[in-house]
């Protein structure tokens, strides 16, 4: 096992120099195992590259996700900022009170559930793509298609107005690049916290029987007593503001990465049973959740040969696995049809893997079901090389904008 | 093959229920794992390996027969 303390072998989070390269820099820690990165205040931490490694201590409850330990490897200055002002939601909980948390919403995103919810969605998409055929070309695939199923779909399950939807949408990117704006990112914490509060306070005085999340969580948790409207607050919180952009930068990449493939393109469009796997490539190829998974260990261990120490901070790095050459060949190419790739960790795994998995592939289903077929000729319209990502330091990477024409 | 769960473990991601839903549910009343099947055909191997390898908790654990 080794035992020494080298020097910082890159920064991180390392730069995505286009939307389709995983940062080189990782290379390093695949090849080496685990390596010290230098975070934004210069403060060393581990970096954990490879798929094995990095699946481990997302299994491993000898590692913390509460961002009050000393050593929590914060993204950016100002992601410390918002975080330790406003540490709301599941992944910064760690067991046994995540698990009771966990599991209130289990049963509010069972498979007999979605599935429930699928013909909603499927009209919904369906009068998404109207409105942009209607309009006519150009359109941006971004803001006029993506964003615009997500923040539906979150509304409808929560049970919330849809009339405030512009007021989500607002708030969710303001978090969304809560890493570079720690005003922004707070400013979204704060009115959406002010917000539900006084939802569920209204809810709690006329409690009508429904099966939207909000509604649940009052009937069968706050009234009873389990969880006090603050707690549920908080966790709402967490889930309106990622629940958005993140699924929706996933739809707009992935349409991005078929355009750029015009042979899969058509394959996938001739064979709909090719839509899961596909779904598999682009959330793996992606990997867009960047900040995943700050951690600090409990207790002296050893991942991949090395020794890490009690409250050392670690990064364990899903946007590296995904691409590690060891479980996925070739791993820089994209493939829709590539073997054994539902083992990406794009929605990360263990107890705070991603609980909007569920939502979050119903909706690129219902997308790549029906996008590429409902408009044929559906192409960019302008060079790939001028396509803007947001930057390494996003919530979840994805482009600025995705101009189409057909 | 026999199928054993650790509902303990298990966060209701129902990732085994697509994989394999002759052998996996999940309770309306919590969400979690319901095991319909501890007992299933070889025949349904490669649909119990999928689920083993897409539950995100290590909820699932197969013995082979012999």
């Amino acid at each position: 096992m080794q035992d020494d303390v080298g020097e910082p072998e890159f920064s991180f989070p390392a730069p995505r120099r286009c939307p389709f390269e995983a940062p080189a820099e990782y290379e390093i820690a695949r090849e080496r195992g685990v390596v010290r990165a230098k975070l934004w205040d210069g403060q060393p931490t581990w970096f954990v590259g490879r798929y094995k490694d990095v699946s481990s201590i997302l299994m491993d409850r000898r590692f913390s996700s509460n961002v009050k330990e000393p050593n929590f490897p914060f993204f950016s200055e100002s992601r410390a900022k918002v975080l330790l002002a406003k540490p709301f939601g599941l992944p910064f909980i760690d067991p046994p009170e995540h698990s009771k948390l966990r599991r209130i919403f289990a049963p509010m995103f069972t498979v007999r559930n979605m599935e429930l919810f699928k013909p909603q969605l499927d009209a919904f998409v369906r009068t998404v793509i109207s409105d942009l055929v209607e309009k006519g070309p150009p359109a941006d695939l971004c803001k006029d298609f993506s964003q615009r199923i997500t923040v539906w779909s979150i509304v409808e399950l929560m049970g919330l107005p849809h009339e405030d939807e512009h007021f989500f949408h607002e708030c969710s990117q303001g978090n969304l690049f809560q890493s570079v704006d720690a005003d922004a990112g707070l400013r979204a914490n704060e009115q959406m916290e002010i917000y539900l509060d006084q939802f569920l306070a209204q809810k709690e005085q006329n409690p009508v029987e429904a099966d939207d999340i909000i509604t649940r969580l009052v009937i069968d948790h706050i009234i009873p007593g389990n969880l006090t409207r603050e707690q549920a607050t908080h966790l709402l919180v967490n889930l309106v503001l990622n629940g958005q952009d993140s699924t929706a930068n996933m739809i707009t990449l992935g349409a991005l990465a078929m355009m750029a493939h015009p042979e899969q393109l058509e394959q996938l469009k001739q064979d709909p049973d090719l839509v899961s796997n596909a779904i598999d490539e682009m959330l793996r190829y992606f990997s867009i959740a960047l900040p995943v998974a700050p951690r600090v260990a409990l207790e002296d261990l050893e991942v991949g040969g090395q020794a890490i120490r009690k409250g050392d901070g670690v990064v364990a790095s899903i946007v590296s696995a995904n691409r590690d050459a060891t479980v996925f060949a070739d791993p820089e190419s994209f493939d829709i049809r590539r073997e054994g790739v539902s083992r990406h960790l794009g929605f990360g795994q263990g107890v705070h893997s991603c609980i909007g998995r569920p939502v979050a592939l119903l909706e690129l289903e219902a997308v790549f079901t029906t996008l590429f077929q409902s408009i044929p000729g559906l192409r960019l319209a302008v060079p790939i090389e001028e396509i803007e990502g947001t930057g390494e330091t996003a919530q979840a990477y994805g482009v600025r904008s995705l101009p189409v024409t057909w | 093959m026999r199928i054993d769960i650790d509902r303990d473990r298990c966060m209701g991601a129902g990732q085994c229920v697509r994989a394999a839903r002759e052998i996996f549910g999940q309770s309306e009343e919590d969400g979690l794992v319901v095991l319909l099947n501890a007992d299933p055909p070889s025949s349904l191997r490669d649909e119990v390996s999928l689920a083993v390898s897409m539950c995100p908790t290590g909820t699932i654990t197969v013995r082979m027969d012999e």
